[in-house]
């Protein structure tokens, strides 16, 4: 009895072990594991000496007890810092994807929410819900791109826990675990990809390193991330839904009678226009979607050539997130009384309020300048990336950015004309991205004996 | 961990004077269980150092130059049949932040001399 119990004792620590090193290159965790492997077999040949078993049971658990802690924070340790590697060359931009993601499908369906339910003032909530969606999406997207992930996370459940207590107790509030959750799952994920690149010491991939002092297996890791990843040029492809969310705003804005008369407006709505109607909202999110793809990628491409801070390619994908959570809003609120008249009985038997329509419609052109002014932010900042490195893209791309930069800060006084030549700007680069990929950078050479 | 320049922790401080002690009656190099044993024994404690703040101390010390590190040969470690061990041995510039400075106030527990 006493020597299973002492077998289960002593195996204690390095079940423990074995939990919380999961995830870690497998050099870095049979290290640790051996480590305790080597303590916990030297202890119990003491014990075995000493025969005072009880005792050292006791001191095992006490040792493994007051070891949980520090493990634990050893292990974030170890996390953060290849997380932060990866984040810095500009590799991974899931984490970054699937935060704004959730974000905005929180706002947008809050939005929804105050909209079509017994909320007071639910006009009122939207507008102020629509000039807090950007900033905030924008702060997190700064807060992620800067490597803060932590903060970022923390910005983004303190923004929804606000907003769950003051509209919204059902949604926002699990749709914030939610993002907590896909983040360290993504965070997991992310950590074992970059470790999977990473040689065991003593197999390091450069056989002379310019850098002494820096660990061997650690340059491969940094050179491997250095390296641009297929997924980076395919996520050009989310301009075809950029232009999938034109295309159904348009239709949607073509069939409308903006500048009808109150009768004109309650037959456009009398004549069952859903498809419309939701395909102008679904149009909406797949465009909002499509652009967070296609900044994503080209995030990760410009922070790789910008080097240093990353103050610019941060920007870029700050702005270009606001600029889709603007728009996908403005999708939402122009679809919103369609969608209430074709599914809300009451609603239609109401009437519709064309004054409600008319101030829906203004916001929604107010809502467009915003957006557009946030992208040109986003396109001014890739053309000085791409200008000052002539990376990225070529120097004529770079040029056409600035010019398409400038012309959607006129997106207002021009009736959102810029925009449809935002898309197709977004379609030309998806074309380059895909057709000319980058050249791979090899890892530094050392200098030979003799050149120095 | 943030700390100030030229201090050591508390632990730190204990692990650097017991590895001298090991040093001093013949072992150059250490390993984590002899370390712990004779930090519980220098210090006349009831149980000896938990294993997490001890490695990750050690993995700092070494970070800072202050211990060096080598793994035991595996043949070694397979013909007595046990895990392998991770020797570690206190550089010059851990030795010489346990030194007091000369003319300077005593140091305390915790604290190394600058």
């Amino acid at each position: 009895m006493s020597a299973v119990l002492q077998g289960w004792a002593f195996s204690l620590p390095l079940v423990w072990a074995r939990l919380y090193t999961l995830g870690l290159p497998v050099h870095e965790r049979h290290e640790r594991l051996e480590r305790i492997a080597s303590d916990v077999y030297e202890q119990r040949l003491a014990t075995r000496r000493s025969r005072d078993l009880a005792f050292a049971i006791l001191e095992v658990l006490v040792c493994l007890a007051g070891s949980i802690i520090s493990d634990l924070s050893w292990r974030f340790e170890r996390g953060h810092k290849l997380r932060v590697l990866a984040i810095r060359a500009g590799r991974t931009p899931f984490p970054v994807f699937v935060t704004v993601l959730l974000a905005l499908a929180g706002l947008v369906g809050g939005i929804r929410l105050s909209v079509f339910h017994d909320l007071p003032g639910p006009e009122l909530v939207a507008i102020i819900l629509a000039l807090l969606a950007g900033p905030l999406v924008g702060v997190l997207g700064i807060l992620i791109a800067r490597q803060n992930l932590v903060t970022g996370i923390l910005a983004l459940s303190a923004g929804s826990a606000a907003l769950a207590v003051s509209a919204f107790p059902t949604l926002i509030a699990p749709l914030a675990a939610v993002v907590g959750a896909a983040v360290g799952l993504f965070s997991i994920l992310e950590t074992r990809h970059a470790y999977r690149t990473t040689p065991a010491p003593g197999r390091s991939a450069a056989p002379t390193s310019p850098y002494p002092d820096v660990p061997q297996h650690q340059l491969a890791v940094e050179a491997a991330m250095d390296a641009p990843d297929k997924l980076e040029r395919w996520l050009s492809l989310g301009a075809i839904l950029v232009l999938v969310g034109l295309v159904t705003t348009m239709a949607h804005d073509l069939s409308f009678p903006f500048d009808g008369t109150d009768a004109e407006i309650r037959e456009w709505y009398a004549e069952g226009r859903e498809a419309v109607t939701y395909g102008a909202f679904l149009g909406g999110l797949a465009g909002g979607v499509g652009l967070l793809l296609f900044f994503g990628g080209l995030y990760a491409s410009a922070r790789r050539a910008e080097g240093g801070t990353g103050y610019l390619s941060a920007l870029m994908l700050a702005s270009a997130a606001g600029a889709a959570a603007i728009s996908m809003l403005e999708a939402t609120l122009g679809a919103s009384v369609g969608m209430a008249y074709a599914y809300d009985d009451e609603f239609k038997a109401g009437g519709v309020d064309t004054q409600t329509v008319r101030h829906i419609s203004a916001l929604g052109f107010g809502l467009l300048a915003m957006s557009a002014a946030a992208m040109a932010v986003a396109l001014g900042a890739l053309a000085t990336i791409v200008l000052r490195t002539r990376q990225v893209l070529a120097r004529w791309l770079g040029w056409a950015t600035v010019a398409v930069a400038v012309l959607l800060l006129l997106n207002f006084p021009l009736f959102n004309m810029p925009q449809s030549l935002f898309v197709l700007w977004t379609l030309v680069v998806a074309a380059f991205r895909l057709l000319r990929p980058e050249a791979v950078p090899s890892m530094p050479r050392a200098a030979s004996p003799a050149a120095i | 961990m943030q700390r100030k320049p030229g201090t050591l922790t508390t632990l730190e401080s204990q692990i650097l004077r017991s590895a001298l002690i090991l040093a001093a009656a013949g072992g150059a190099e250490f390993y984590g269980f002899q370390l712990a044993k004779q930090m519980k024994e220098h210090h006349g404690a009831l149980f000896r150092t938990a294993y997490g703040p001890l490695y990750k101390a050690l993995d700092r010390m070494t970070d800072h130059g202050l211990l060096e590190t080598r793994w035991e040969d595996p043949d070694v470690a397979a013909a007595e049949r046990r895990p392998r061990r991770c020797f570690y041995r206190v550089t010059a510039q851990g030795q010489r932040a346990l030194e007091p400075v000369p003319g300077a106030a005593p140091a305390r527990e915790g604290e190394a001399p600058a």
